[in-house]
């Protein structure tokens, strides 16, 4: 060991030496040494020699002390003193090791500056030498560990000093260093950084804290009963006197002195379990009351058995070789020694059954020894009991319960809410007589009250130290020094000096600073805990309140934005205490305040900026409201505990490199609401392709079945719509109903579903909709295609949603349109729980018959127990179910186009009267009216239209209305094996964003609209019907004329576009004859 | 006691006889057999008629049709084409009987002759269930129709002729009173003609309030029959299967003698003087039977797998 010290420690020596004058030239080891330690550092600083003989003399020292012998004898002398070089090497070591820490635990934070300085350093260094410093910190630290009784003394050392050097500036008269001045700027920093965030805080006295806030509150309730009622009327029975009967006849004193004081009840009760020697062998932090019910039943046991008149038969257990038969007759054999055993292995939960235990051995006696007369036993027995009910009755009638149980029910019983407590609480507080109780509390605290008293003088007995570097720094510092100072004192002391004004201040004081040496982080944690020990006792109140209620009756856990913002904002200016106590105290508004004031580079300017801002804003303001603010501040219940709001924390993510957040997270602002977007990326599944349903197999053949599907859909509303005459306006929600089964086929991929759903209400022609969302979608993903993707997580939940995706294929292609999320979810469980119980035999088949059967069989044999009896039935799934299922679709469509096309072009005519069509609404629109009073309302005479095409009506023909869609239905059905033809289509239409600005004219559109509107449009025609059948030719003619102008202007663009469209339904139709006329040719 | 309670219990023996020797049995088969065989029919029919009811039931409809039939078998598809068609020529007789004539009673009879189905306009049931009939209401009945044969339709029409083939392959040799007796057995029916004996036979009073109509029970009739020809056809299966197990001592020989059946294997055991004709064939016993029965039982429940408590076990209809 020590030789492998000597080989390492040159290097480390050499290293730590050049920290080392890193840290002198930055006067950075005032923060850790004493002045005394310091000036020592200095010196061996100076050059290499002295500082490795500094070092490894404390080395030397240490292995001789490790080895624990009289070795080396010279040194004994030395290791019993423990003389201040060493204690300086050992802290200078502990210093230089801490510089390193930064280094073994990187930190990306910007605000970490320290490290940075070393890392330039070590930069500095070649390599080899780094490697060597890696290894010989290692070594350090084993060597550390090594010397643990040396050691171990360290960190208490350290919190000490970093607060000694002040406190001894401040008191004792300063070595004359020239470091002094030096750490005159540093202690007004250290001494406002006391009460709060240097100190590692356990949760463990926040149960403490709270009983002690119940107390508290408790003893103010109490204190305002005493004010009611006449205290003199209470009974010692209140204080439990029959219980507590080792205090027998201290009860009994107070009792008779009662009068003479003015404390209430509650009050001496406090006292008295104050007063009652603590800790037993029976006091046990969790169970309540176990301490006094135990403490008693063994004092009744003890009388028991000194009880030696009668007792000695019931001491130990029945012999069976006196008494054969006893455990016959005796089911629950008891003795004294067992209930003693019982009790000391804590077995009583309350005074019931330890009494019972104890009836029981005289129960047993009685039963076993029957004769009356004859029997000893009995009369002992019966002795026993007589003796055991009178000391039971001092035995307190307590239930051992468990500490959470009961603090829970108190909770409960306490309904009163927080802010009438407090304020009570700080209305009574100032009153002289309470402060007894204060007083009495602990002697603990009242090192914690009673520091802060002593402290207010030091920055005004010194103010000459402040201005030395930077004066705002100073004033900022003095001010914040001054706050905490007024706020410490009007949480704990406010009274207490008066009260306790016989002992001498300033004997007090000198008491305290020598305490103050003695353990400064100790005190520092006190101060801490007093601080907080109302919002400690109200989070953990809380917990316990919520942690009562039934998981799903608590209330949410919630990441809430300030609270995150305070907390980053804390971990940020982790360096400046001064910043970290406004930001704990301060209150949300203001937080708010100070976010807006500062928001723009809070990581950069958090030192600067935003602590100008922040005073400026906020903090001024509350000093200018005196005192009291403060003291609200300082007392409000709601303080900000970074320890407590776990929630609001952000865990520090290293490895991510900085360009993916950016694209993956919107809106990163500051990084706190992009921590919800992390990891769920709205990239749809669909566009990797690696998880893309495969265009081959079977797949393949879904997809163009549910094509056809989807065709048949939309070809059969059309037909529906012909048949049931549907209005033409109503056509437009008609034919967004196939859509529908797109919008099911989507579902599963979140954002497509999105654009099926917008596109679907365009569907103006539903076929090139579909076209349209198609293209888009290609275009989507071609644009997507060209960005990174983030790359996939294969978790349940994308698993999950890919296995609904293939589930929604099925479901349509087995003909549902869609379905609800839930039956979808439902279908794709079971079919996730029949592919793993697949994957589950063939695990277990290929565990146990790899060696004798082969893969085939073993394949089969899976299949079989999974319900595929043979793979026969595969096929015949293909067979069946897919491709014959594919013929039949196509017949399908087939055969309905065909019928649609009779319905339109023949038969129809017939079914759908002129009066029929009149009775719609839609009569204007395809101007049957006119012809009702023989008018060509749209000119088709004129135009010569009548004669081209045939018609026998003057209206635009029934065909026209719905005949776009035969186009395409033509154009995609398997007829279309015509030639192409010669005039294409018009290319679709611009796509209209919302409804409104359609340009048809009944504007009826959503099925509202319609509803609300239909009525008085209908009147209107009835109403126009009627007047214009009323009225004479002439003004009839009049006003048709001028009607025909206007229309005819209007409408010139529209019977153009029909025109042309009548010629493409001519052709086709002549098409479709020709088409006709061959298969016919080819069936004969 | 015992043969009277037998007679009023088992009322289909002769029927089953003769099915069983349609489908290759021996033409007396032990009474064991067919009476397991019914017990077993039986149990099947009434599991039937349940079912049905109850999706008719599920339908709010108190009378089943053939409908509710056919969803139970959906899933074998032959048989439901084989029972669509059978209905289909049932209807066609129907009509055909109202019209008054006897030529359709001749092609009835002639249908082993293989005469072209589709000349008489026939009704074909539509299972609603099927996807393809969401959408036949609006079809417009027009004459030039061209495509009224149904993939299934063709599918069935093809597996009766294999079937009228096989039985032509064995009848090919048979004397002509041995066809005449076969076919006799061939026209073998639980309920061509004795409706109300097949009602009471399977209580199915007691099921259904409302008497089912003729569909149904010819229907269930041609189920029966189904029911026993896979029965018989899986028990000779297993027979045979169990002689190649024991080869060696399955010499031992049955008395009855069977007609003749083409599939026997061929002669290379040694052939003494007095040693049985190798085309005898022992009847099938009850365990064959038995053993049928239990392979047709036997579904893997997929969705159990690994999950298997003690879960309602259900009869499988044959």
């Amino acid at each position: 060991m020590e030789r492998k010290k000597c080989q390492v420690l040159p290097a480390l020596t050499k290293v730590s030496f050049i920290i080392a004058r890193h840290l002198d030239s930055e006067n950075l080891y005032t923060q850790f040494l004493t002045p005394s330690e310091s000036q020592i550092f200095k010196d061996a600083v100076t050059n290499f020699d002295k500082w490795s003989l500094f070092i490894t003399a404390t080395d030397r020292f240490d292995t001789a002390k490790a080895n624990g012998d009289d070795e080396l004898p010279g040194n004994e002398s030395q290791s019993s003193t423990m003389s201040d070089e060493q204690v300086a090497a050992f802290r200078v070591r502990a210093m230089i090791f801490d510089q390193l820490v930064p280094q073994l635990y990187k930190c990306s934070k910007p605000c970490c500056k320290h490290s940075n300085a070393i890392d330039d350093i070590l930069q500095g260094l070649s390599t080899d030498k780094y490697d060597k410093i890696i290894e010989g910190s290692g070594d350090l630290d084993a060597s550390i560990q090594n010397q643990a009784p040396a050691i171990v003394l360290q960190p208490a050392m350290k919190t000490i000093s970093q607060n000694t050097t002040d406190a001894a500036d401040d008191e004792t008269a300063p070595p004359a260093d020239e470091s002094t001045s030096d750490d005159a700027l540093i202690s007004p920093l250290e001494l406002s950084n006391v009460p709060l965030m240097n100190v590692y805080h356990t949760f463990e006295n926040d149960l403490a804290a709270m009983v002690e806030q119940r107390k508290l509150e408790e003893y103010e309730a109490q204190e305002e009963m005493n004010d009611k009622d006449n205290p003199s009327d209470k009974t010692i029975s209140i204080l439990n006197a029959n219980s507590n009967f080792s205090l027998k006849y201290l009860l009994e004193a107070i009792e008779q002195n009662r009068a003479v004081t003015k404390l209430g009840d509650r009050e001496l009760r406090n006292l008295l379990t104050d007063v009652r020697p603590h800790r037993s062998k029976w006091a046990n932090e969790d169970k309540l009351g176990q301490e006094e019910l135990y403490e008693s039943c063994e004092k009744v046991l003890m009388d028991l058995k000194n009880y030696t008149e009668h007792s000695t038969p019931f001491l130990n257990k029945v012999n069976k070789r006196e008494a054969p038969d006893y455990y016959d007759v005796i089911k629950k054999p008891m003795d004294l020694g067992l209930v003693t055993k019982k009790l000391k292995a804590c077995h009583y939960k309350s005074k019931k059954e330890f009494a019972d235990d104890l009836y029981l051995i005289y129960e047993n006696c009685l039963v076993y020894n029957t004769n009356p007369q004859a029997s000893e036993y009995r009369k002992h027995a019966i002795a026993m009991r007589k003796k055991t009910d009178k000391l039971l009755v001092h035995v307190p009638d307590v239930n051992i319960r468990d500490r959470a149980d009961v603090e829970a029910e108190d909770e409960a019983e306490e309904s009163d809410g927080h802010e009438t407590d407090e304020s009570s609480h700080k209305a009574s507080r100032k009153a002289p007589g309470t402060s007894k109780h204060l007083a009495n509390n602990t002697s603990v605290e009242k090192n914690g009250s009673d520091v802060p008293v002593s402290t207010p003088s030091d920055p005004t007995r010194e103010p000459s130290l402040a201005p030395s570097n930077d004066g705002s720094q100073a004033d900022h510092d003095m001010e914040g020094h001054g706050n905490g100072q007024v706020s410490l004192k009007g949480l704990s002391g406010v009274s207490h000096t008066e009260s306790n004004g016989v002992i001498d201040r300033d004997e007090e004081e000198r008491n305290i600073n020598a305490e103050i040496e003695a353990n400064m982080g100790i005190l520092q944690e006190e101060i801490w805990r007093d601080l907080t020990k109302k919002t400690r006792a109200k989070v953990s109140s809380d917990a316990q309140k919520q942690s009562e209620l039934p998981f799903g009756d608590r209330t949410v856990i919630q990441r809430s934005f300030i609270e995150m913002k305070r907390f980053s904002m804390m971990e940020q200016a982790h360096e400046s205490p001064e910043t970290i106590r406004k930001l704990i105290t301060a209150s949300n508004d203001s937080i708010i305040r100070w976010i807006e004031q500062g928001n723009n580079g809070l990581y950069e300017d958090c030192d600067s900026d935003d602590d100008d801002s922040f005073d400026d804003g906020f903090l001024s303001r509350r000093i200018a409201n005196s005192n009291k603010a403060q003291v609200d501040d300082s007392s409000r219940s709601d303080l900000f505990l970074p320890e407590y709001a776990v929630t609001s924390g952000i865990p520090e993510i290293i490895d991510i490199p900085e360009d993916i957040p950016d694209k993956g997270r919107r809106g990163s602002i500051d990084g706190l609401e992009t921590e919800q977007d992390y990891g769920y990326s709205d990239v749809s599944l669909d566009r990797y392709s690696t998880v893309a349903i495969p265009n081959h197999g079977t797949s393949e053949m879904i997809d163009d079945n549910l094509q056809t599907l989807r065709q048949i859909r939309r070809v059969y509303a059309k037909c529906l719509a012909v048949r049931n005459d549907v209005p033409i306006t109503a056509m437009n929600t008609s034919q967004t109903y196939p859509e529908a089964s797109q919008v099911g086929e989507a579902d599963a991929a979140s954002p497509r579903s999105n654009d099926g759903a917008s596109a679907a209400p365009y569907g103006d022609g539903s076929e090139w909709s579909s076209q349209v969302d198609e293209s888009f979608i290609r275009e989507r993903k071609a644009s997507v295609d060209q960005q990174e993707l983030v790359p996939l997580i294969l978790n349940q939940d994308a698993s999950q949603e890919l296995m609904q995706r293939t589930v929604v294929k099925l479901i349509e292609h087995a003909g549902f349109e869609a379905s609800q999320s839930s039956a979808l979810s439902v279908l794709s469980d079971v079919a996730t729980n029949y592919f793993s119980s697949l994957g589950k035999t063939l695990r277990v088949y290929w565990d146990t018959y790899c060696n004798k059967m082969s893969d085939e069989e073993i394949l089969t044999h899976t299949l079989y127990d999974n319900g595929v009896i043979s793979i026969q039935e595969l096929e015949d799934y293909i067979h069946d179910d897919i491709e014959k299922y594919g013929h039949r679709l196509n017949d399908i469509h087939r055969k309905l186009t065909s019928s649609y096309n009779e319905l339109i072009n023949g038969s129809t005519d017939v079914q759908l009267g002129d009066d029929s069509l009149f009775q719609t609404d839609d009569a204007f629109v395809s101007g049957a009216f006119g012809e009702d009073i023989g008018e060509d309302f749209f000119g088709f005479k004129d135009l010569g239209l009548d004669k081209e095409l045939n018609m026998d009506r003057l209206s635009v023909p029934f065909k026209l209305w719905y005949g776009k869609d035969k186009v395409k239905a033509q154009a995609t059905g398997p007829k279309s094996n015509e030639p192409v033809l010669e005039h294409p289509p018009p290319p679709p239409f611009v796509r209209i964003r919302t409804r409104r600005t359609r340009p048809r004219y009944p504007p009826i559109s959503s099925k509202t609209g319609a509803l609300n509107r239909k009525r008085p449009l209908k009147d209107a025609n009835g109403e126009n019907k009627k007047t214009k059948k009323k009225k004479p030719m002439e003004i009839l003619q009049a006003e048709r004329a001028e009607k025909k102008k206007l229309k005819e202007e209007a409408k010139a663009q529209k019977v153009a576009e029909r025109e042309q469209k009548k010629k493409l339904k001519e052709e086709l139709k002549e098409r479709d004859r020709l088409a006709k006329l061959e298969a016919k040719r080819e069936k004969v | 006691m015992a043969n009277t309670d037998k007679k009023t219990r088992y009322k289909f023996q002769s029927e089953i006889q003769q099915m069983m020797f349609v489908f290759g049995e021996v033409s007396d088969p032990l009474p064991e057999t067919t009476m397991l065989v019914e017990d077993i029919v039986r149990s099947q029919v009434i599991e039937i008629i349940i079912q049905a009811a109850a999706m008719a039931a599920k339908r709010n409809s108190r009378s089943m049709n053939a409908e509710d039939l056919i969803f139970l078998m959906r899933h074998d598809r032959a048989k439901v084409n084989r029972l669509r068609s059978f209905l289909s020529w049932k209807d066609v007789r129907k009509n055909a009987k109202e019209t008054g004539g006897d030529q359709v009673e001749d092609m009835m009879e002639d249908s082993a002759a293989a005469e072209k189905p589709g000349k008489m306009h026939r009704s074909i049931i539509k299972l609603s269930w099927e996807l393809v009939n969401q959408f036949s209401d609006v079809f417009v009945k027009s004459s030039k129709d061209e495509d009224s044969e149904d993939e299934d339709e063709i599918e069935a029409y093809n597996d009766s002729i294999q079937r009228l083939k096989d039985a032509d392959e064995i009848t090919r040799a048979m004397t002509r009173e041995e066809y005449v007796h076969y076919s006799e057995c061939r026209q073998a029916s639980f309920t061509y003609r004795k409706s109300k004996r097949f009602r009471d036979w399977a209580y199915m009073s007691s099921f259904i309030d409302v008497k089912p109509n003729d569909d149904i029970i010819d229907s269930l009739g041609f189920l029966t029959f189904e029911m026993v020809s896979s029965l018989t056809e899986g028990a000779i299966q297993i027979k045979t299967d169990l002689a190649t197990l024991h080869k060696d001592e399955s010499a031992a020989a049955g008395k009855k003698r069977k007609r003749e059946s083409g599939d026997e294997e061929g002669d290379e055991t040694t052939m003494g003087l007095f040693s049985l004709s190798k085309n005898d064939q022992t009847p099938l016993e009850p365990l064959h039977i038995q053993e049928a029965f239990r392979r047709l039982q036997l579904v893997p429940q997929p969705l159990n797998t690994f999950r298997r408590g003690l879960v309602r076990t259900k009869i499988s209809l044959i």
